[in-house]
């Protein structure tokens, strides 16, 4: 176990924790924008940053994916701490200011200028690349980012779509509505920052209600080495 | 001798712009001449801002060294990517002459913002010195914003590197191809490393990794896999085909075909130059088919990299010894020797007798097995020795059907020269290590077992390399009973056909000057014959050394042709240091390659380590924390 | 949320505040929509809880599901209880002992502790404004003490006190409109849900804890013991019941309807009410008459829906 402060607070955690569930264990709100449970912690929005200090060195880290230390002080409100937000928030609410805890946070934070950052619906939180590689397991998505040799000017999202399923998991996870998905016609339209792909819908042999896309249903069948006849109904007639 | 009227270099500021003071080389920390004696003018990189006169337009400097960070600015965080390019718009603006007072201020905020908040430490650490300044040149960059006329450009010399690139002998782009790899992008990766890698496949699977020695992560958990993930991007990317055009008509010999050969004939390959390459085996490879075995390094890997070769037009021709070195060097404009360190060292052990009761070289016995010659079983095998070679030994005798394999070296497991992880795979096998000891005399029983007295030795003074050396310890003789004993202490080049006829060094080497060039007209010499045994490595960036060194050679030119190399050369120490200030980094587990089966009879050379999974590969390149540094220097 | 069935029920949080090992009955859908409830409530959520089925399987002495603070309150007073802990929480706030913003305070209760016995304190609780949610999981009859009928049981459903028999066509009256009424005291929020859609529940339970004032959401919860239907088709009674318009799903936000998840052409009544004990005794005329009264509701909702849409629009 580990003991550290938070806010002058002390906690005990396991070894791998990491600042942010040290600081939910006390209760202690960080705010976060690209962090969900579920997946490994991404780093990318640079809101959950906090001052840490530590043999007296004082460093701004963010909370998601940084481990904790013997001994470590935290503090989440410092002078600091908010000045690192607060520069975040300030770059994101330029960027996007269409999220609404990019808003909240900026009202918090007394940001209210556009300091003329590119404009982007997609604001590259990597929710999306990670939830696929994760959660679905299907590693469909890609930032490409930039770099020498890259031959890019900004970083870019791309699907896969020889290995997407159709099941909707980025979009559910995007915090922008920059991945959106909507049921029309008997098809499903995937719309993403850089790209538009319709996938067909099965259409269920008894009461003929489109339930699931085709690729979804094969990949299933696929994972789950069940005949094809198994999912030729919806879930209502099955 | 330069001196300085300014520096912020490493966050020591020594200002003598207004008192006339100037500061030495050492007082600013940073070599401030390059080649002989030639002076900088400004040093404009990572760690600060050197200036050793007031000639210089500070604002140029920081926009031409800015626009290469911004180029490196990767957009995995919000804070990085955006606030780099809002930097870079501001500095564009002010050396074209458009920006305005309030932009000033912005770029303040923007640096301050940056500097203390982004996920890897590239972009935090790169706007360094224009945070410098903002803080000691104000008045010139207040002067930009209100003025509304152009700069001229800087016209300094630009280099990127990073502290695994630069303890790379080839320097590869590490966290480029590594940045790839994280992007699902194999093909981008495979063909970056090829650049200027000519054995992708075969440093995939066993390089020294000077990288991974060097990796800033060492400090933090473990080094980052770069091996592995150059063997991610080698099995899973399809790289473009390599074209060359010929355009000249000269021929340039290679002798020898193996990893310096390679470099060298590559290079030479793509300056439009024809390759002859000789070697006495009947395959390509040199000491990487001979003495590293395949199950550590697939044959078929060896063979697609110089396949390559061949379908770049170099002619390969094997099974061709060469008797004298002016057969060759008679017949050809210019000719590279490259014909490493294949004999071995003799150990002086009282009782050797090399070649006979089952006393034998170890480069010879792993040449036999590795070429598929059978050789004899022997059931408890000693190997001398503690480098990679002596590993081979052992591991190739347990799969050759001996049970009962042992190591021993004179000195502590942490001095083996031989990889860790190779002394690891080892033990997990079955190798029995006996350490701090060594043999003295060995005698040949009637029944063929030979009776080995060793003594324990202790560690005490350092030597001339630097580590301590082992003392004999009184009274401490004991007996090893084994079937055959494998003898693997080092080895050195075969430089026999030469006849005399070339400069040698007091090592038994061949001797270069910096250009490749031996003591005969024409002639030069790299890799481990030049440099002792060594690793693969090496001997390519030494391949590529003597092939430039022909090509200016045959061109007729003396000086250098490499000016970058030349001009940062100083910095290597530098650009090899870790700046791990601006992080906290989150230790996270080192992703280990699967193994096959060690728990079932070892009978065969398959492969050991199998490649990374993708997630695994993604995962392991994420640990990177792209610590490259810019540098921008400006001459007289 | 966009009507489309999502394949990401691994992104939903893993933290349980419902902890496994409660007496609820095998198939209960009510349970279910607790538990996805209790998932969307996070950390900081106090939970007031009136008599009924949830209570009871939740809280056999001396044994409790609730990772949460929870309170037992009586039959009828959960929005009065409710009303003091939000009032004391704004007390402690003003004396910086808590923060204010971050508790939420959640009141829970069937159909019989909602819509009956409790509409009183409830209204009152709406009126006065309290910054609370209140969920009503609606199982259609006072389910914990034995099936008897309440104002939410629907039209010619049997239960043990509107039974079914030769003169009696079960319950006789129509059911209450609770989300109506609710929007009627003009609160920020109100919405109907179904666990059969479980992120359209999720999402509009932290809606509703994240608006300010009172919210209530109306949940719609299959009863496989009440009702007399299989315990291994609750989720697929839910979505019928949706996909027929018997309890559509949508949201009245600040006196803007929205329709939550879109049903172009209703499946015909039969389709829910085949299987259902409950109905096994209604005749084809009954059906047609309760059917053409579902249609006919189901227009006036879309045309709430509709008009709404215009004005936004505007």
């Amino acid at each position: 176990m580990i003991n550290l402060t938070i806010d002058d607070r002390t906690v005990s955690v396991e070894k791998n924790a990491t600042i942010l569930q040290a600081a939910e264990k006390l209760n202690i709100k960080i705010p976060t924008l690209c962090y969900n449970e579920e997946m490994a912690p991404i780093g990318s929005c640079r809101i959950c940053v906090v001052e840490a200090i530590k043999g007296g060195e004082s460093l701004i880290v963010s909370a998601c994916n940084t481990g904790v230390e013997e001994g470590m002080k935290v503090y989440t409100k410092s002078e600091k701490a908010i000045e690192a937000r607060k520069f975040a928030v300030k770059i994101l609410y330029s960027e996007n200011p269409s999220v609404k805890l990019i808003r909240d946070l900026a009202e918090e934070y007394g940001v209210v200028e556009d300091i003329n950052v590119r404009k982007s619906e997609c604001i590259h939180c990597e929710r999306c690349v990670h939830a696929c590689r994760d959660v679905v397991g299907q590693n469909a998505i890609v930032l490409t980012t930039c770099g020498l040799s890259y031959g890019n000017d900004a970083p870019s999202l791309k699907w896969d779509f020889d290995k997407c399923i159709a099941c909707g998991t980025c979009a559910f996870v995007c915090p922008t509505g920059a991945v959106k998905m909507h049921d029309h016609d008997g098809v499903r339209t995937l719309l993403t920052p850089e790209s538009k792909q319709d996938f067909t819908l099965k259409k269920c042999v008894s009461c003929g209600s489109y339930f699931m896309p085709e690729v979804q249903a094969q990949y299933l069948m696929k994972k789950t080495e069940l005949p094809a006849d198994k999912f030729d109904q919806c879930m209502n007639c099955r | 001798m330069a001196n300085a009227i300014f520096s912020t270099w490493n966050n020591k500021v020594l200002d003598g712009r207004y008192n006339g003071t100037t500061y030495s080389a050492e007082e600013v920390g940073l070599p401030l001449t390059y080649g002989e004696d030639k002076e900088f003018k400004a040093i404009f990189g990572w760690n600060g801002i050197v200036l050793t006169d007031d000639s210089s337009n500070i604002v140029s400097l920081a926009a031409d060294y800015f626009r290469t960070v911004a180029l490196i600015a990767c957009g995995e965080c919000n804070v990085g990517y955006n606030g780099v390019h809002l930097i870079k718009t501001i500095l564009d603006n002010l050396v074209a002459g458009t920006a305005v007072p309030a932009d000033i201020a912005r770029l303040k905020e923007c640096i301050e913002g940056v500097s203390i908040n982004t996920k890897c430490s590239f972009c935090s650490s790169a706007v360094k010195p224009i945070a410098d300044c903002l803080r000691y040149f104000s008045a010139e960059f207040e002067a930009a914003a209100e003025e509304h006329a152009a700069y001229e450009p800087s016209n300094g010399l630009l280099n990127v590197t990073a502290p695994c690139i630069e303890a790379c002998p080839i320097h590869q782009d590490v966290p480029g191809y590594i940045g790839h790899i994280k992007n699902h992008n194999y093909d981008e990766a495979i063909n970056l490393i090829k650049r200027n890698n000519p054995l992708p496949g075969c440093t995939g699977r066993a390089c020294m990794a000077f990288c991974e020695k060097n990796c800033i992560r060492n400090e933090i958990d473990a080094p980052v896999s770069i091996r592995k993930l150059k063997r991610v991007a080698y099995d899973f990317g399809t790289p473009n085909e390599l074209v060359v055009e010929k355009k000249k008509k000269d021929e340039v010999a290679i002798i020898g075909a193996g990893p310096a050969g390679i470099a060298a004939a590559k290079r030479l390959l793509s300056l439009g130059y024809n390759v002859v390459a000789y070697d006495l085996n009947n395959v390509c490879g040199g000491m990487m088919n001979d003495g590293i075995p395949s199950y550590r390094l697939p044959r078929e890997i060896i063979k697609a990299d110089f396949d390559e070769m061949i379908a770049l037009g170099a002619e390969y021709r094997v099974s061709t010894p060469v008797r004298d070195i002016e057969d060759i060097s008679s017949h050809y404009k210019a000719t590279i020797i490259c014909t490493g360190a294949y004999a071995s060292k003799s150990n002086g052990i009282e009782g050797w007798t090399e070649g006979e009761n089952d006393m034998l070289q170890g480069v010879r016995y792993l040449k036999s097995i590795n070429n598929k010659k059978t050789m004899e079983l022997k059931n408890s095998v000693l190997v001398v020795g503690g480098g990679n070679t002596a590993i081979d030994c052992a591991r190739t005798a347990l799969r050759a059907g001996s049970r009962d394999v042992t190591i021993i070296y004179r000195r502590s497991r942490a001095e083996m020269p031989a990889n860790a992880e190779e002394i690891d795979e080892a033990e997990i096998e079955g190798v029995k290590l006996d350490l701090l000891a060594l043999p003295v005399k060995i005698e040949v029983e009637e029944n063929g077992i030979k009776k080995v007295t060793c003594q324990k030795m202790q560690l005490g003074e350092p030597d001339e390399s630097g580590r301590r050396r082992p003392v004999p310890v009184p009274g401490s003789e004991y007996v090893i009973n084994c079937d055959m004993i494998l003898s693997a202490i080092g080895e050195k080049p075969d430089v026999s056909f030469l006849n005399n006829k070339v400069e040698l060094t007091d090592w038994g080497t061949i001797k270069v000057d910096k250009n490749g060039a031996t003591s005969m007209k024409g002639v030069f010499a790299a890799g481990d014959c030049v440099n002792g045994p060594a690793s693969i490595v090496e001997a390519m960036a030494s391949g590529k050394r003597a092939a430039i060194g022909a090509v200016m050679y045959l061109d007729g030119k003396t000086t250098v042709s490499n000016e970058k190399e030349e001009v940062f050369e100083p910095f290597h120490k530098e650009f090899l240091k870790h700046n791990l200030d601006n992080t906290y980094n989150y230790a996270r587990e080192r992703q280990h390659a699967r193994m096959i089966d060690r728990n079932v009879l070892l009978d065969n050379f398959n492969e050991v380590e199998q490649v990374l999974t993708k997630k695994q590969a993604v995962q392991e390149a994420d640990r990177c924390l792209k610590c490259y540094k810019v540098i921008l220097v400006t001459r007289n | 949320m966009e009507n489309y069935n999502v394949f990401a029920s691994r992104v939903v949080s893993k933290n349980e505040p419902l902890a496994p090992g409660h007496r609820a009955c095998t198939g209960c859908g009510e349970v279910l929509a607790l538990r996805l409830c209790a998932k969307a409530f996070g950390k900081n959520t106090i939970v007031v809880n009136a008599t009924g089925c949830m209570e009871i399987i939740a809280s056999q002495a001396p044994y409790n599901s609730w990772r949460l603070p929870w309170i037992h309150t009586l039959f009828e007073n959960a929005s009065a209880t409710a009303s003091g802990i939000e009032a004391a929480i704004k007390v402690l706030a003003r004396k910086n002992r808590v923060p204010e913003s971050e508790i939420n305070v959640v009141a829970i209760g069937g159909d019989g502790s909602t819509v009956d016995i409790g509409i009183q304190s409830l209204s009152g609780a709406l009126e006065r404004g309290h910054n609370f949610t209140y969920i009503c999981f609606d199982n259609e009859a006072y389910m914990n003490t034995g099936i008897q009928r309440s104002s939410a049981t629907p039209f010619g459903a049997s239960t043990t006190t509107s039974p079914a028999g030769k003169k009696s066509i079960g319950q006789s009256t129509w059911k209450k409109d609770m989300p109506a009424i609710m929007a009627a005291h003009n609160i920020p929020y109100v919405a109907t849900a179904c666990p059969s859609y479980p992120f359209d529940l999720m999402n509009k339970v932290e809606k509703a804890l994240a608006t300010k004032g009172p919210a209530y959401i109306h949940v719609f919860s299959v009863c496989p013991t009440g009702w007399r239907s299989a315990g291994n088709l609750s989720v697929r009674y839910g979505r019928l019941a949706v996909e027929t318009g018997v309890f559509p799903l949508y949201e009245i936000e600040n006196g803007v309807y929205k329709m939550s998840v879109e049903v172009p052409e209703l499946k015909p009544l039969t389709a829910y009410t085949k299987g259902q004990g409950r109905f096994k005794h209604l005749k084809e005329d009954n059906l047609a008459k309760i059917e053409a009264r579902v249609h006919e509701e189901y227009e006036k909702l879309l045309e709430k829906c509709n008009l709404s849409a215009v004005e936004e629009g505007k």
